[in-house]
C-alpha cells in the first residue's frame, strides 16, 4: 500500500471513529440558527426514497445529487442541502461528525464519513478528503452501503483526474470487482470502469507487472472506451504493436469517448503512430502524428517524429518543411535536437548541399549552448550545483519577456536556457508533482480560514443562545407567576425552549467538532513538509534523468551530423567534379527548374517566404500549417538523372 | 422543569468555553515576515509556482503572442501609433448630400484592441432630390423647399476591436494581408442647429500595403437628435420647428500608418 505520500489515514480514521457518548438521538427539528441561503434550483439536490438505500449522481461534482434511502433522516438531509449549495464547510463538517456520533445503521454512518470527507473537500482540503474517501470507499460494500461507498470512489476519481499524484490506495484497488458486481446499473458501473481506468493508467506509469495490469484490465471488460484505451496502452507498453493498433483505433474511432478520457486522444494517437513507425508504415504513422492536436503538449515531439515518418517516406519537401515548423515561432523554444538533423539529410537527399550544411549549421547554433549548460551542470559535483528543481521553478516564474536582461544579469548555471526549461517543464511528472506542491501550500490558508469560519460561526452561535436564554428566562418567569400549581409551561415557551434545544445541541457540535479539527490540522501541519520533500525529490530524480537524457541525445545527434557533413561534402565535391564533365548542364537545370516551378505553381499555392531559422525575419506561423507545411525546393538530383535521359536520347537519334 | 433549567444552565455555561477554531487558527499562523529572502533561486524544498500555464503548449510558457493561432505576425499593430487620413460620404437626410474629409489617431493597446479620436469634415449641400422638388415646387406658396439640417463636423473617441485577421488571395496572383474590425464610437455631431451627442457602431477592414501602411474601409451606423430649422415658411424661417431624430450610415475610405516598432 502506497499511503507514505498520501496524508495518514489514520488521521481521518481517528476523526471519523470519535463517538459522543449520551448525544441527542433521534430527529432534531430544522434549526433557526443556520446562516445559510439556500439558492433556487431547477432540479432538486435530494429527493428521499420510500424504500431501498441511499445513491447519488455526479458526486463531489458542481452537480451533485442525492437520493436518500429512509436511515438518513430529515435533518441531515437538510444539512447536505445545504453544503451541497454551498453553505460554510465547517458547518458540514460539525454536522456531519454530529450524524457520526448518532447514526445507528451502516448506511447512516457511511453517509456521515463521505459527508466528512464532502465537508473538507468543499473547504479545499483535498489531501484530507482524498483519505476520507478512501476510508469510506475501502470498507466492503454492502447493498446498504454501495450507493454511498459509489459516491466516494467517483470523488477518488475527480481527485485523481486533477492530481495524478494521488495514489489509489490498495485497500481501495482489492475491492474494485466487488462494486462492480454490487453496481446496481450502468452509470454506477461507469464510475467503477473510470476509477479502474485510472488505476491502469497509474500502475502503468508505475511499472507494475503485467500480472497485476492484466487484473485491472479484467475490471475493465464491457466497460467499451475504457478497456480499448486501457488495453491499447497495455499493448504500447509491452510493445504489441497490432494490439495496439487494434486497441488504440477502436478508442479514437469511437463517436462517444466521455469527455474524461478525451485528453488520452493526443497520446493514442502518439502511441499508434509509433506503433505504425515501428510497422515500417510510415505513410499512416504521419497519418496519426498530423491527428495530434495544435495545442497538445504532445506537438513537438509529434512534429519532430512526424519529420522522420516523412524521410523514410521520401518526401523530403515535407520532412524539410516539419522541421522548419520546430524552428519558429514559440516551437522554437522546444528541445527537438533531431529536426535540424533530418532537414539536414532531407536536403542531402535532393543534392541541395549549401542548404544542407546550413542545417547541420542550424543545429550547432541553437543547441550548443543547451550542451554547454548541460555539460557544465552534471559536470559539476552534486553538492556544488543547484538542485534541478529550483532552477526549473525559476525559469517557470521569469516572465519570458524578460529573458534578455535576466540573462545579462545571471551568471551560469543559475539561467537555464530554453530548450532545457521547457523540456523539464514539459514533463507530465513535474507537472502533476508541482500541482501537488501547490495544492499543500494553499491548504495551509484553507486550514486557517476554514478554522476562522468555525470560530465566527461559532461565536454567531453563542451570541443568539445567549440572547435566546436571557429572553426565556423572562417569558418563564412571567409564566410560573401565572401558572396555576400543577399547571404545565404554556406551549408558546415550551417551543420556545425546544429551539433552545436545538441551538445548544448545535453549538455541542461546534465544540464537539473543535478536538477534531485540531487533530486534523496537528496531522496535515505534520505531514506536509515530508510529503513535499517527497514531491521535490521525485521531481528531482526525474529531471535529473531527463537532462542525462538530453544531454546523450545532443552528443549522439553530433556525431551523426558529422557523418551527414562528410557525405555533403563527398556529394558536393562529385557533383563539382560532375558539373565539370558537363559545362552544359547549368543551362538545361535552369529550364527544367523554371518548368518545374511553373508546374509547382498551378498545383501549390505560395503562402509566401518562411526563414529556416529562428533568428531570421521568417514569415508568419499559422497553427493549422504546423505539420502540413512542405517545402519548394528542387530536387538537384532528379535534374542530374533527367539530363542524362535527355542527353542519351540525343545521342540515339 | 429540571430540564428547563439543565438546557439553561447549560447553555450559560457552554458558550463561556472560549473557541477551539479560534485558538488553533491563531497559534499557527505564521510569524509576520520584516526580511526580503536573500537567495536568488526558488526554495529548493518546494515553491508555488503556477502550472497551468504549461499544461498545454507548454513552449509558450502563457505568453499570449506565443499561444495564439498566429504567431510572429507579419503585419502586427500591437502597441503602435497609427494615423489615418480618409473621405467619404454619409447617407442621411434624403434631401441633404454629405461628403467627408478627416483624420483620425490613436494606439493599438494589443493586436485585437485599440482607441483613437476621430474628426472629420462634412462638406455638405442639398441633395438631387431637394434640387428636383425645388424645381417642382418652385412657384407653390409655402413649397419648393423642405426642412433639413446640414450636418458640419463629426469629432469623437473610438474603440477599435479587430477581431479577425487573415490573408486572402487576390484571383490567384497575390496574397492580400487583412485586418477585420468593430467599431463603438461616442462624440459630437455638429449641425447647423448645433452639436448632438452621436454614438456610432461600425464596422470595416484594412488591407495591409506594407508593414506600415493600410488601405482603410469603414461603415459606421450613427445616431443623434437634431433639431430642425424652418425653410419653408417665411413667417418662422430659420426658427426652430422641433426635434426628430437622424439615423446616418457613413462610408469612409482612406490610408492608414502605423508608427511604432515592431514587437
Amino acid at each position: 500500500m502506497k499511503t507514505d505520500m498520501r496524508w495518514p489515514s489514520a488521521t481521518v480514521s481517528i476523526l471519523l471513529t470519535l463517538t459522543m457518548p449520551g448525544a441527542l438521538a433521534g430527529e432534531i427539528a430544522k434549526p433557526k440558527v443556520a446562516n445559510v441561503v439556500v439558492p433556487i434550483r431547477a432540479e432538486p439536490l435530494i429527493t428521499v426514497a420510500k424504500s431501498g438505500f441511499s445513491s447519488s449522481q455526479n458526486a463531489c461534482t458542481g452537480l451533485e445529487r442525492w437520493r436518500f434511502g429512509p436511515n438518513v433522516f430529515s435533518e441531515w438531509r437538510e444539512e447536505m442541502t445545504k453544503l451541497l449549495s454551498g453553505s460554510m464547510p465547517v458547518w458540514g463538517f460539525v454536522q456531519a461528525l454530529g450524524l457520526r456520533r448518532q447514526a445507528q445503521s451502516v448506511e447512516a454512518k457511511v453517509f456521515s464519513e463521505y459527508w466528512v470527507s464532502r465537508s473538507l473537500l468543499n473547504g479545499k482540503l483535498k489531501h484530507i478528503a482524498w483519505n476520507g474517501f478512501s476510508v469510506v470507499a475501502s470498507r466492503e460494500p454492502t447493498t446498504e452501503t454501495v450507493g454511498i461507498q459509489l459516491a466516494a470512489l467517483d470523488c477518488l476519481s475527480q481527485l485523481h483526474r486533477r492530481y495524478p499524484t494521488f495514489e489509489f490506495p490498495e485497500r481501495v484497488n482489492a475491492r474494485i470487482r466487488n462494486y462492480l458486481s454490487l453496481a446496481p446499473n450502468d452509470r454506477q458501473k461507469q464510475i467503477v470502469w473510470e476509477y479502474a481506468g485510472h488505476l491502469l493508467r497509474e500502475q502503468i506509469s508505475r511499472g507494475e507487472e503485467r500480472t497485476t495490469l492484466n487484473a485491472t484490465l479484467e475490471v475493465l471488460k464491457g466497460a467499451g472506451v475504457h478497456e480499448s484505451l486501457g488495453k491499447g496502452l497495455v499493448a504500447a507498453r509491452t510493445g504489441n504493436h497490432t494490439q495496439t493498433l487494434n486497441q488504440l483505433e477502436k478508442f479514437v474511432m469511437n463517436p462517444n469517448i466521455p469527455e474524461v478520457l478525451r485528453i488520452y486522444e493526443d497520446t493514442a494517437h502518439v502511441l499508434m503512430s509509433r506503433a505504425y513507425f515501428a510497422s515500417q508504415q510510415f505513410d499512416r504513422s504521419a497519418e496519426q502524428l498530423k491527428l495530434v492536436k495544435k495545442s497538445s503538449n504532445e506537438l513537438a515531439r509529434g512534429l519532430s517524429e512526424l519529420a522522420w515518418a516523412y524521410l523514410l517516406q521520401e518526401k523530403q519537401s515535407e520532412a524539410i518543411g516539419t522541421s522548419i515548423n520546430l524552428q519558429q515561432g514559440g516551437l522554437r523554444h522546444t528541445f527537438t535536437p533531431e529536426a535540424p538533423m533530418v532537414m539536414a539529410m532531407a536536403l542531402n537527399e535532393i543534392c541541395q548541399y549549401p542548404e544542407s550544411l546550413r542545417a547541420v549549421d542550424t543545429f550547432r547554433r541553437y543547441y550548443e549552448k543547451p550542451y554547454r549548460w548541460l555539460a557544465k551542470y552534471l559536470g559539476t559535483g552534486i553538492d556544488s550545483r543547484p538542485e534541478l528543481y529550483s532552477l526549473a521553478v525559476q525559469y517557470l516564474k521569469n516572465d519570458p519577456r524578460d529573458r534578455r536582461r535576466t540573462l545579462a544579469a545571471a551568471p551560469l548555471p543559475a539561467l537555464v536556457p530554453n530548450k532545457i526549461g521547457s523540456e523539464w517543464t514539459r514533463s507530465p511528472l513535474f507537472i502533476s508533482h508541482q500541482d501537488e506542491i501547490n495544492l499543500l501550500i494553499e491548504s495551509r490558508d484553507y486550514t486557517r480560514s476554514l478554522g476562522k469560519s468555525g470560530a465566527n460561526e461559532q461565536r454567531k452561535l453563542a451570541a443568539t443562545i445567549k440572547a435566546h436564554s436571557a429572553s426565556i428566562k423572562d417569558k418563564i418567569r412571567m409564566a410560573k407567576k401565572a401558572m396555576k400549581p400543577g399547571q404545565d409551561l404554556p406551549a408558546s415557551v415550551r417551543n420556545e425552549l425546544a429551539s433552545l434545544r436545538v441551538e445548544l445541541t448545535f453549538y455541542q457540535r461546534f465544540r464537539q467538532g473543535a478536538p477534531v479539527w485540531r487533530v486534523v490540522l496537528a496531522n496535515f501541519e505534520k505531514n506536509a513538509n515530508p510529503t513535499k520533500s517527497k514531491l521535490v525529490k521525485k521531481i528531482n530524480e526525474d529531471l535529473l534523468t531527463r537532462s542525462q537524457r538530453m544531454l546523450f541525445q545532443m552528443e549522439e545527434i553530433a556525431e551523426n551530423n558529422q557523418l551527414i557533413e562528410v557525405e555533403i561534402y563527398n556529394g558536393a565535391s562529385q557533383d563539382i567534379i560532375w558539373q565539370n564533365a558537363h559545362p552544359d548542364y547549368k543551362d538545361l537545370a535552369k529550364g527544367m527548374r523554371d518548368d518545374h516551378d511553373r508546374r509547382s505553381g498551378a498545383k501549390v499555392w505560395d503562402w509566401g517566404k518562411v526563414a529556416a531559422a529562428a533568428t531570421e525575419d521568417g514569415g508568419e506561423i499559422w497553427e493549422d500549417e504546423l505539420g502540413s507545411f512542405k517545402a519548394d525546393l528542387y530536387d538537384n538530383c532528379e535534374s542530374k538523372d533527367k539530363y542524362l535521359k535527355l542527353k542519351r536520347l540525343s545521342f540515339a537519334n | 422543569m429540571q430540564l428547563v433549567m439543565k438546557t439553561l444552565i447549560y447553555g450559560c455555561l457552554g458558550i463561556a468555553v472560549s473557541s477551539f477554531f479560534t485558538a488553533q487558527a491563531a497559534d499557527k499562523a505564521p510569524p509576520a515576515s520584516t526580511k526580503k529572502p536573500e537567495v536568488t533561486l526558488p526554495d529548493p524544498n518546494g515553491e508555488k509556482v503556477n502550472v497551468e500555464q504549461i499544461k498545454e503548449k507548454y513552449w509558450a510558457r502563457g505568453e499570449e503572442s506565443e499561444m495564439g493561432v498566429v504567431q510572429n505576425r507579419l503585419y502586427s499593430k500591437d502597441q503602435k501609433i497609427h494615423f489615418n487620413i480618409y473621405g467619404g460620404i454619409t447617407a442621411t437626410d434624403p434631401f441633404v448630400a454629405v461628403r467627408t474629409l478627416g483624420i483620425s489617431a490613436g494606439f493599438y493597446f494589443s493586436e485585437y484592441l485599440g482607441l483613437s479620436a476621430v474628426v472629420w469634415k462634412s462638406f455638405s449641400g442639398i441633395s438631387a432630390a431637394e434640387r428636383t422638388f425645388e424645381d417642382k415646387f418652385a412657384g407653390v406658396t409655402g413649397g419648393g423647399r423642405t426642412n433639413y439640417n446640414l450636418p458640419l463636423a463629426y469629432y469623437g473617441a473610438e474603440l477599435t476591436g479587430s477581431l479577425i485577421y487573415g490573408k486572402l488571395s487576390l484571383v490567384g496572383k497575390k496574397i492580400l494581408y487583412y485586418d477585420m474590425h468593430v467599431l463603438i464610437g461616442s462624440g459630437a455631431t455638429n449641425t447647423q442647429s448645433g452639436a448632438y451627442y452621436t454614438p456610432s457602431l461600425g464596422i470595416g477592414q484594412q488591407i495591409y500595403v506594407g508593414k506600415r501602411a493600410a488601405i482603410r474601409l469603414d461603415y459606421r451606423f450613427m445616431a443623434y437628435r437634431e433639431t430642425l430649422i424652418e425653410r419653408t415658411l417665411p413667417s418662422s424661417l430659420g426658427q426652430p420647428i422641433g426635434k426628430r431624430n437622424n439615423l446616418s450610415n457613413s462610408i469612409t475610405l482612406g490610408v492608414q500608418f502605423l508608427i511604432g516598432a515592431d514587437k
